[in-house]
């Protein structure tokens, strides 16, 4: 086959190879390296122990305002759960009673703010 | 014929020789090198690596200074030295009391409140305290 008969393939054969080669570069060999990391980001495991670090500092200090914020950080879907769930298993798992005390004193601060179920009113009869 | 066997063997095929060929190699590398160039931009800036399994040694410096906060909270009740110190050794890298000093600093230099910056900063001298009482040899 005539060089000018193969039309522009190789091109595109040699733009992919190199977007092969530019994304194993980017994402294996030298990735985005993150030094400035949030809470959020953490293995389960610190962010338990960054968890229990905000239930301590909620037991010394009881500001639920601040509790609230740092536990924001920790992007749970359901900061209450989590605490409360954190503080079931704190026992079993290893932690102290003085731990365990600390997340169950913040879990009941939290679940204090959840919102009450709303109640309809119902009609009460008296009968005589 | 021996001689010729020695060239590279582009030359041996006449390759340079031929314009249309020399243009196809030179395309086909700036392709390459486009491609390259595509993909480094997707992968650091578009769709970077993401990390969601980090350590605590990599939190940002606000987020390590308000742990060192809630440490110094929690001393202020406790008063327990030693659960200070491994409780801040979850920051990992620097020493626990450099990572105190550091909190410190950042703090003052953010406006932290009042209360916030005095209870770092007992922390900080109580650690001091103990660290010059753990180094004086024993008589």
């Amino acid at each position: 086959m005539n060089t000018e008969e193969r039309g522009n393939w190789y091109l595109i054969t040699g733009a992919l190879l190199g977007l092969a080669i530019g994304l194993l570069y980017a994402w294996v060999i030298n990735p985005v390296d993150y030094v400035d990391t949030a809470p959020s980001t953490l293995k389960p495991f610190y962010k338990d122990q960054y968890r229990l670090m905000i239930a301590s500092a909620y037991n010394a200090n009881p500001d639920i305002v601040r509790a609230k914020a740092r536990l924001e950080l920790l992007g749970d879907e359901d900061a209450y759960r989590a605490v409360a769930e954190q503080a079931q298993n704190a026992l079993s798992e290893g932690g102290t009673p003085a731990e365990a005390q600390a997340l169950g004193k913040l879990a009941a601060a939290l679940g204090r703010d959840l919102p009450m179920p709303v109640s309809t009113p119902t009609e009460v009869s008296e009968e005589e | 014929m021996k001689q010729a066997s020695n060239m590279p063997l582009a030359l041996q095929r006449g390759l340079w020789h031929n314009t249309s060929g020399m243009r196809r190699w030179l395309f086909f590398l700036l392709a390459i090198a486009g491609g390259v160039a595509i993909g480094i931009f997707y992968g650091w800036k578009i769709n970077p690596v993401e990390y969601s399994d980090t350590v605590p040694e990599r939190l940002r410096q606000d987020y390590r200074t308000d742990y060192v906060l809630m440490v110094a909270e929690a001393f202020s009740k406790d008063q327990d030295m030693a659960l200070a110190v491994e409780r801040l050794t979850f920051l990992g890298g620097k020493s626990p009391d450099g990572a105190v000093i550091e909190a410190l600093k950042f703090a003052e230099q953010e406006g932290y409140r009042s209360t916030d910056l005095a209870l770092m900063k007992e922390l900080a001298d109580e650690m001091d305290f103990f660290q010059k009482v753990l180094e004086t040899p024993e008589q």
